[in-house]
């Protein structure tokens, strides 16, 4: 029974570390601020629930705070990256050649060719 | 962490790696909205590190530190996302309702 909780435990906190790493990479290798936005904050939110729960299933004294740090995370990151990504779609942040919607300019265009 | 020093080395490295991308992305990011973006995910990142800290070091309080630590970047993000939003051009509506009295 311990050997699995270990197991399980630190199969969790390495995932969430891959996803991390995951995070910076694609932060540093996207081609415009909304596909890096996109990749770390999706990436960046999986890691922390993971190594979070990771740790409550590993020593389950610290389950209680572990949850209250996945719910504070789910609760800000979306917000804060929905902030940053109308700031800088206000300020016509310059997008990758490869976008060619964009639905708030023009809801009803665009897709795929219907 | 976890006495086995592979587990040690994955988690610590891959976490490293991450936190090491996103100071470079902040170092050579070309706007500020990269550079914000780039501090966003790296505290989230040293959240879930000070998470870890926590278990290793067998001490509950570090996880009311890793909660105020996101409440504190949070704010700080919303901030300085506010602060580029209004500088923004072609806003002319917010400034009319804002002369408005």
């Amino acid at each position: 029974m311990g050997m699995i909780r270990e197991m399980v435990g630190y199969s969790l906190v390495g995932l969430g570390a891959l996803f991390y790493f995951f995070a910076g990479l694609g932060l540093l290798r996207m081609p415009d601020i909304y596909t890096k936005l996109q990749a770390s904050t999706k990436a960046t939110t999986l890691g922390t629930f993971s190594i979070a729960l990771g740790v409550g299933i590993l020593d389950f004294s610290f389950l209680g705070k572990a949850i209250l740090v996945i719910v504070f995370i789910a609760l800000t990151n979306p917000v804060a990256a929905s902030l940053m990504i109308r700031s800088a779609y206000k300020n016509d942040a310059p997008k990758c050649k490869e976008t060619f919607v964009d639905e708030i300019q023009s809801p009803n265009k665009g897709g795929d060719s219907k | 962490m976890s006495g086995s020093i592979v587990i040690d080395s994955i988690v610590f490295g891959l976490t490293g790696l991450g936190v090491l991308f996103s100071l470079l992305r902040f170092l050579l990011g070309p706007s500020s909205f990269e550079r914000l973006a780039a501090v966003d995910m790296m505290n989230v990142m040293i959240v879930g590190f000070i998470v870890i800290l926590s278990f290793m070091f067998k001490n509950n309080m570090y996880m009311d530190i890793a909660i105020l630590y996101g409440l504190l970047a949070f704010i700080e993000t919303i901030v300085f996302a506010r602060y580029l939003e209004s500088q923004a051009k072609g806003q002319v509506s917010e400034k009319k309702s804002g002369d408005v009295k």
